[in-house]
């Protein structure tokens, strides 16, 4: 019970147009070279790619700043404690500095980078084709979402040369009305940014509805779709309280209105409360989708069906809907009442549940699995490790008594750290390595993606571990200098960092070597069972399919999936990619195969 | 949902979609401007208490945005779908509202908790003795103002915090 | 059984376009059917919907805040807000969604005239209703009513207002609000300027609608947030 291929009245050779190619030679890289094709293109996977190079971008300059602010930290400035004399100047600037450079590092990351990544990527790349679909349902609004982004991108580089933000990258009152700091340009960069957030998420909720090949009903979506599915509800819903609060921040600046501010008689924590109703539910807009791909992950390098499809598909929108309740466990030491903090606090055990679901599923699913220790497959598995720690210190900064004496604290940073960025970016990494063969038709370095995926672990832990013994400790956040008992940790924590740098960027370099030289990558190199594996070159053509695809089975009922088994990666001698060296296709028998991955050692 | 493709529903008249009959359409309308009217009457009556107010006139409006979304909008006859989303954006709005107009009602709920601590209260009121001893007897005998008194004598907890918010580091 | 033959032909995108088809113009290429075109749009428009609503819910949360905490300077100041106006707008506006509803009433019915004359009805309602908005604004420009810092009534109608504490709260409310609204409102009218002028080159008909039906759905909401803010700012007794 394989899936076949129907002949799609719509599709031009009905009406006997000139043909082209379909086996991966023309395809929506190549078909049209010229700059305006890629600036207008409405085609997902071209946007999808624009993307992903936008990002990287600011990822690479934000990062920038991170390693910044970590030399700042490398050594305390009291050149004698006991006398009170401190260096202003700073390791390498000062404090007034070092304000701006974590304020746009948290801005730049969780703005520009985290909410965006996953879905604006990865999703806009493979959510069709996992669907069946030509294209989103909206492939203009697509691309103006990509130009929203632009726009406010742009925006927070121009504030760059236009003042120095220093309020955090949660704007907080009142000092967000006093500081002269370019806040103003800011709250606008980041309302148009949320366009674009707002839209993605608007044309995947209606694709997902709307654009499911024949045969694909909710039961046999993959998990991928599910993740985007909730984390797209949460875009829609919760971006545009950030919107307004922005709209607000910025006529209270301009015109003073005094919503916000005390001294003009506002409320600062009304502020707090409408700024943490779109930011709690956006740290799950980060990690719904780093969920979807480590299902996916999971499920192909285990050679097994996802242990607990329906559990892990529903937690994703029980998280997502959830996480609309917890907004207050950001501002237990506000002012907040009491009571609400209490109520808050208890609904943020909650959402450990859901995802504790995950975690568990994905393990059993190794269980009695066909384990490929492929790069993506390490990613995966780290994240897992150091998203169960990051979530479960996240319950642990819930825990209102707790926190009291945790906020603002580096337990805090090291927590979010471990879930945004040993989450998220690990989980963005790993679905980079699994679905680059099928965006750009090459294989990468297993050997030095592997060394350098080593050095990311050793340099994140490293980093990030120790800033959980400064927090306990009593390490304040945001402060640009320290009493020098916490030297010793920071400083290892800052040689992490560096480490952690070396890891990202042979991650930068394996990719790009893979482009130049990487060898032609076969249509499923993971013996995978998902349309974009099974019925769609790589890379894909313009139209995705050749004929829309009707679905019989589940995505990952491998034994279904004869075509994953037979003929996919056969090919005419001459492009090396054969398997286990099992000749032509046309084995008529039905000899029990070895699993037909594309493996050869570099 | 997708369906596989087919030709019988190009060129077509109505695919289907509900068309309204007009006298229905002017009917909401003449609901509308009625409860428009009971608003504004309502709104500026005398006679009813203060508090109700406000949800009498929320339930109207309630009323005339149910009647807008279900037949001038055509939620009616439509997708399921299209209801199921302006319901659970209702729901999230009332659920923003509400978490936080509580927490506005109940702020300052912490007045019953000392915000000092015992070693850092008794560090001040020796301090306030010290500082005691050394004001002159004339000028204690002229002093009726009693406001150095209030620490030594341990007076109730919040009063004493919002005469040393000064004093606390 | 068998996976995709590698040599099926398949044409290219851009010679696929020049070439006539047996399905209706406005069906683009990613769609199987009007239909499913036409209840994706739809959906789309709802869930877009859906974010203004959102986006408006924050201005309500500040309202509703500020009432609670301030309710006598809440009714001071609501005595400066002409009821009358409120009403009559509110009116002009549930008129105008009436209208654009009629418009759509009329194209299912291919009544081309009929869409036409409504969508400048509509369009006439919204200019009314923003004539009169402009009348309001300036009147309390008048009497020193200004959002923010320049708020600094005087004169014997406002002049009392100084003396309210947090008048200045209520009235930037009350701009933002009713300012970020005209402001959807403005943002109707352009679009419905522009839905009818495609409805005079004729583009739409009794099986393809959908901008009139998109747009309509835009101008309801606009009218469904004025329902809330007008007894919320203009009823307060």
């Amino acid at each position: 019970m394989a899936q076949t291929l129907t002949a799609d009245p719509h599709a031009p050779t009905a009406h006997g147009h000139a043909a082209h190619p379909t086996d991966g030679s023309y395809n929506y890289l190549n078909y049209d070279k010229t700059f305006m094709s890629w600036a207008k293109t409405v085609d997902h996977k071209r946007i999808g790619l624009m993307y992903m190079v936008t990002l990287a971008i600011v990822f690479l300059v934000a990062g920038l700043f991170a390693i910044a602010l970590r030399t700042e930290l490398i050594a305390t400035n009291w050149t004698n404690y006991a006398a009170g004399e401190q260096d202003a100047a700073g390791t390498i600037m000062n404090a007034n500095t070092y304000n701006w450079v974590f304020t746009m590092h948290g801005a730049m990351m969780t703005f520009l980078f985290l909410v965006p990544s996953v879905p604006a990527i990865l999703g806009n790349f493979v959510l069709p084709l996992h669907l069946g679909a030509k294209d989103v349902a909206f492939p203009r609004l697509n691309l103006a979402s990509y130009y929203f982004y632009i726009a406010g991108a742009v925006l927070v580089i121009a504030s760059l040369f236009v003042g120095r933000l220093d309020t955090g990258w949660t704007f907080y009152m009142p000092y967000s009305a006093r500081t002269n700091g370019s806040v103003t340009f800011l709250t606008m960069a980041i309302f148009i940014a949320g366009f674009s957030s707002i839209f993605t998420g608007l044309n995947f909720i209606v694709t997902i509805h709307k654009m499911r090949a024949p045969g694909l009903t909710w039961n046999r979506l993959p998990l991928f779709v599910w993740a985007m599915y909730a984390v797209s509800l949460v875009q829609v819903l919760a971006t545009p309280v950030l919107g307004i609060t922005m709209l607000l921040l910025f006529t209270e600046r301009i015109f003073g209105v005094g919503i916000f501010d005390p001294a003009l008689g506002g409320d600062p924590i009304l502020f707090q409360h409408m700024f943490w109703f779109y930011s709690h539910p956006a740290v799950y807009i980060m990690i719904l989708p780093a969920f979807g791909i480590i299902s996916e992950l999971m499920g192909t390098f285990s050679r097994q069906r996802l242990y607990g499809y329906r559990a892990v598909a529903l937690s994703s929108v029980a998280i997502a809907l959830l996480g609309f309740l917890v907004w207050g466990h950001h501002m237990f030491v506000s002012g907040q009442s009491a009571i609400s903090s209490i109520i808050f606090s208890l609904i943020t055990y909650l959402i450990g549940i859901p995802s504790g679901i995950k975690v568990f599923n994905w393990v059993t699913t190794m269980y009695k699995g066909s384990i490929w220790l492929q790069t993506p497959m390490i990613y995966a598995l780290m994240f897992i490790f150091l998203f169960t720690i990051g979530g479960l210190t996240g319950v642990m900064v819930g825990v209102l008594a707790v926190d009291v004496a945790l906020h603002d604290t580096y337990y805090v940073v090291a927590h979010f750290h471990y879930v945004m960025m040993g989450g998220t970016v690990i989980a963005l990494i790993g679905g980079m390595y699994y679905w680059f063969p099928k965006m750009f038709g090459k294989m990468y370095s297993e050997r030095w993606a592997k060394i350098f995926s080593l050095f990311v672990f050793v340099g994140f832990n490293t980093t990030f571990f120790t800033q959980f013994l400064l927090g306990a400790k009593g390490m304040p956040r945001r402060y640009w200098d320290y009493i020098p008992m916490y030297e010793n940790l920071h400083r290892i924590s800052t040689i992490g960092s560096y480490i952690l740098a070396v890891g990202l960027f042979g991650v930068l370099g394996t990719w790009i070597w893979a482009l130049m030289k990487g060898r032609k990558a076969p249509q499923n190199p993971w013996g995978a069972a998902t349309l974009e594996w099974t019925h769609a070159t790589s890379p894909p053509d313009p139209h995705n399919f050749t004929a829309t695809p009707v679905v019989t089975r589940g995505p990952y009922d491998y034994y279904l999936a004869d075509e994953v088994f037979f003929a996919q990666n056969d090919r005419p001698s001459g492009d090396g990619s054969e398997g286990d060296g099992a000749g032509d296709g046309a084995a008529a028998a039905v000899v029990a195969r070895p699993i037909v991955r594309d493996f050869k050692p570099h | 949902m997708a369906h596989v493709s087919s030709h019988d529903d190009h060129g077509d008249g109505h695919h289907g979609h509900y068309v309204a009959p007009t006298s229905l359409l002017y009917k909401v309308f003449g609901a509308l401007v009625f409860f428009t009217i009971l608003t504004v009457a309502t709104g500026t009556a005398d006679w009813i208490p203060g508090a109700l107010h406000v949800p009498i006139a929320l339930t109207i409006a309630l009323i005339k945005v149910v009647l807008v979304a279900m037949f001038f909008m055509g939620l009616k006859h439509d997708n399921r779908v299209n209801t199921v989303i302006l319901t659970l954006t209702t729901f999230f709005v009332i659920v923003f509202l509400g978490f936080t107009l509580f927490d506005v009602t109940q702020r300052g709920d912490l007045g019953n908790v000392d915000r000092m601590t015992a070693a850092d209260r008794a560090y001040l009121v020796q301090q306030d003795s010290i500082r005691y001893a050394q004001i002159p007897a004339a000028t204690l005998a002229a002093d009726t103002t009693g406001a150095d008194t209030t620490m030594a004598s341990g007076a109730a907890p919040d009063s004493v915090a919002a005469a040393d918010t000064t004093t606390t580091p | 059984m068998a996976s995709a033959p590698a040599t099926l032909t398949v044409d290219s995108p851009e010679v696929h376009d020049a070439h006539a088809h047996d399905h209706p113009p406005h069906l683009q290429h990613h769609f199987v059917s009007s239909e499913q075109q036409f209840d994706a749009a739809k959906m789309g428009m709802w869930l877009f919907l859906a974010t203004e609503i959102l986006l408006f819910s924050g201005m309500f949360v500040g309202y509703a805040v500020f009432r609670t905490l301030y309710p006598a300077t809440y009714e001071a100041c609501a005595t400066a807000l002409n009821t009358m106006q409120g009403a009559f707008n509110t009116l002009i506006l549930l008129g105008s969604s009436l209208t654009v509803a009629l418009a759509i009433n009329c194209i299912q019915k291919d009544d081309q005239k009929g869409l036409r004359r409504n969508l400048l009805l509509t369009l006439a309602g919204a200019a009314i209703f923003l004539v009169v908005k402009y009348f309001e604004y300036t009147h309390k420009f008048h009497g020193g009513i200004y959002p923010g810092l320049a708020f600094h009534p005087y004169g014997e109608e406002f002049g009392h207002l100084a003396n309210v504490p947090y008048a200045r709260q209520f009235f930037s409310l009350y701009y933002v609000s009713t300012g970020i609204h005209a402001v959807h409102i403005i943002a109707g009218m352009v679009v419905l300027s522009w839905v009818y002028l495609k409805a005079r080159k004729g583009t739409f008909s009794s099986s393809y609608y959908t901008h009139v039906e998109l747009g309509g759905l835009y101008w309801h909401l606009v009218d469904v947030i004025w329902i809330f803010l007008f007894p919320l700012l203009y009823l307060i007794h």
